[in-house]
């Protein structure tokens, strides 16, 4: 028998029962589309904390000051050390081979007000290198003057919702706010961007890192964030921040130095995880389909008994037999797998065009694993009923009589 | 027809076809212990945050510098609107308030003789110990002293003490942190983990030293413990209205144990409904599995 004769054979048999094959069509349909979307929704996570990573387009370390020795832990955010990681730390880093920029952070919440109106917000001290790391623009104005550097200018950038929140749409640059107990000159607004890294660009307050000392009252700084050439090794440098900082310290190695790298490794592990996980759960309905298939098949041979024992009368051989059935639940297979296939698909596309900010894509691996399991359900499902039809008495059978 | 006849009809129904029905009620009931075991588990993690959180009872009423709606962060950074010892010890003569704990965290090496480790310091008052229920291996916990004058003395964490006094007793010794002494007044009984931080990993000194050694202006939260008889809103009523005629202004925030509760417990419900969702995409082919049989029946 051809392979084109055992399709038609069982295409025949589709079309006498359209409704119950479009069912089992659906139900494979479903659990493949379900994989496939499911996925996609972990994948796009993925994805998306991946593009916010490398929208600083350039490798990052983080310099924290304190260290925790159990591994494994959270390092330490809290930023408060007995000795200071300093401005002059963080300047002397600039001088490693392989730093191309060095941005100091110190970071508090102030109050900034103009007339009555006034806001409480995350203000950052930092100076001009800030804008190359983070890889910020400002719409309107300039960014931190270069004399920042060394500088307590009382001049400061806003973020965009911060400044609709204080002037409106009336024109802030270069009017005075109030800053805590001073006053600053807005000498810039920020591009309206929105959060990146777990903090809102939008509703900040960007000062020099001088003015933040006094502002604050203490020479800590937060976090130290460098710019490394794309060239350079990332391991030594990250040794050699400790060396220099170590022996700034008075030999103290007190300071944790994290690099973007890692921490994109750590978020892409979970998130691949869970992807799995979550895949794992769609395929159990895979399994309920396969289940249905099987139930199926075996209704069908029951009745289709007379048929089979006239196809054995001819002469049609016991492996024959079982060829066409197995053929059948494998045609509804891929037939359904295509389904749920293209109606994945369709529904991402739906989804992308309403939120086109969040990358809803499927993992590679997840089309071939769903069509996988839907082919192994379905194969593993039918054996029995093939069995079944092959081992059929074709006199019994033809006679139309029962076991 | 009565119902008992046709319930009788159904079951020699499905007598009949027994395969068929074994199978439909397989494909079935996988789906239903599909959702089932993912429900259970979503809401197991809900229950066991959810106990997590209320261990220290739920009337606590967190305090915080700085008037931002920043979840968390608003303690750790710096601020220009700073709390005080001295709040925290006004706080603690408000009627109805049991027990006050400042709060100032930090991160240090602390030494013994020729060993060392750098870890986490919290700087508290002498009340932690019954407010966050640490239990003692040895000695006592923090005395309650006066919050801005309080004697240097230490408590160790369980896994601390293994670190810096293998085999040793060493209530009594002292140890330096950043550079100042402080005598060894307990040690913490084993706690594990708490909300991602190691109980066991963590040294207390009293508030008052931590500012000073971290160079700190202000608190970082000051957490208070009130009269279980008295509602958290009216408390937290008394505290706000308290603390702007000290200060002249709201330039704080305070969160109730119930809004933090009633956050997470929003989180966790979604999480269980999306869990079960997941579930019933299986429930879903179960039942197109029905229809078909049903159908094949019917025609039959």
């Amino acid at each position: 028998m051809k392979l084109v004769d055992q399709i038609s054979f069982n295409w025949q048999i589709f079309q006498r029962h359209g409704l119950r094959t479009f069912l089992l069509l659906a139900a494979v349909g479903i659990g493949v589309a379900s994989v496939i979307l499911l996925t996609s929704l972990g994948e796009g996570a993925r994805r998306y904390v991946d593009r916010e990573f490398s929208a600083l387009g350039n490798r990052v370390l983080i310099v924290l000051p304190g260290r925790s020795e159990t591994t494994g832990g959270a390092p330490p955010i809290y930023g408060s050390v007995p000795r200071d990681l300093t401005l002059e730390d963080a300047y002397t880093l600039e001088k490693i081979p392989g730093v191309l920029a060095v941005a100091p952070i110190v970071a508090g919440t102030t109050t900034v007000a103009v007339d009555s109106r006034s806001r409480e917000v995350i203000t950052l001290g930092s100076n001009q290198s800030f804008f190359t790391v983070r890889k910020l623009a400002v719409g309107a104005g300039q960014i931190l003057p270069a004399r920042t550097r060394e500088d307590a200018m009382a001049v400061c950038v806003l973020g965009v919702k911060l400044k609709r929140e204080l002037f409106g749409n009336a024109r802030a640059l270069g009017e005075w706010v109030r800053v805590g107990d001073r006053r600053m000159r807005v000498v810039g607004v920020l591009e309206e961007r929105g959060e990146s890294l777990g903090l809102d660009m939008r509703d900040i307050l960007l000062i020099p890192v001088r003015t933040a000392e006094q502002l604050f009252n203490s020479p800590s700084l937060f976090r130290i964030m460098l710019d490394i050439a794309p060239s350079a090794d990332s391991d030594l440098i990250q040794t050699k921040i400790k060396a220099v900082i170590t022996e700034r310290h008075e030999g103290e190695e007190d300071i944790t130095v994290i690099s973007q790298d890692s921490m994109l490794a750590a978020f892409n592990s979970i998130l691949t995880t869970l992807t799995l996980v979550i895949a794992a759960i769609a395929s159990i309905s895979l399994l309920v389909a396969g289940i249905l298939i099987m139930n199926i098949s075996l209704i069908s041979v029951s009745q289709r008994r007379k048929e089979i024992g006239l196809l054995k009368a001819i002469g049609a051989s016991s492996r024959q037999i079982r060829q066409l059935f197995l053929g059948e639940s494998l045609l509804l297979v891929s037939l359904g797998s295509v389904a749920g296939i293209l109606f994945a698909y369709s529904l991402i596309a739906f989804f992308s065009s309403l939120w086109p900010s969040f990358p809803l894509m499927p993992p590679l691996w997840a089309v071939p694993a769903a069509v996988g399991v839907a082919f192994f359900s379905g194969l593993t499902f039918s054996i029995v009923p093939a069995k079944r039809a092959a081992g059929l008495d074709p006199v019994l059978a033809l006679r139309g009589v029962q076991e | 027809m009565k119902l008992r006849d046709s319930t009788s009809w159904i079951f020699k129904a499905l007598w009949m076809q027994r395969t068929r029905s074994l199978l439909t009620i397989a494909g079935f009931s996988i789906g239903i212990a599909a959702m089932v075991t993912l429900s259970t588990l979503g809401e197991g993690l809900r229950t066991f945050v959810l106990n997590e959180f209320t261990q220290f009872g739920s009337h606590i009423i967190a305090l915080t510098p700085g008037k931002t709606e920043t979840f968390g962060m608003g303690g750790v950074l710096n601020t220009t609107r700073p709390l005080s010892l001295s709040d925290a010890a006004a706080i603690g003569t408000l009627p109805n308030v049991e027990a006050v704990v400042p709060v100032v965290m930090g991160n240090a090496k602390v030494k013994a003789g020729q060993r060392g480790r750098d870890t986490e310091i919290a700087g508290v008052g002498g009340a932690a110990d019954k407010v966050w229920k640490l239990e003692l291996a040895l000695g006592h916990f923090l005395p309650v002293d006066d919050l801005e004058r309080s004697r240097a003395l230490v408590v160790l964490g369980n896994k601390l003490q293994q670190e810096l006094f293998p085999g040793l007793n060493p209530v009594g010794q002292f140890v330096h942190i950043g550079g100042a002494r402080f005598r060894v007044v307990g040690v913490l009984a084993e706690k594990g983990e708490f909300l991602g931080i190691n109980m066991d990993e963590m040294v207390f000194i009293p508030a008052s030293k931590s500012m000073q050694l971290f160079n700190r202006q202000s608190l970082m939260e000051v957490d208070i413990f009130f009269n279980p008889r008295v509602s958290s809103e009216t408390m937290a009523k008394k505290i706000r209205q308290f603390m702007i005629d000290r200060h002249g202004f709201e330039d704080f925030t305070l969160v109730t144990q119930d809004q933090v509760l009633a956050t997470m417990d929003n989180i966790l419900s979604v999480l269980t409904y999306a869990a079960a969702g997941l579930g019933a995409i299986s429930l879903l082919v179960g039942g197109v599995g029905i229809t078909t049989i049903l159908m094949i029946t019917v025609t039959e």
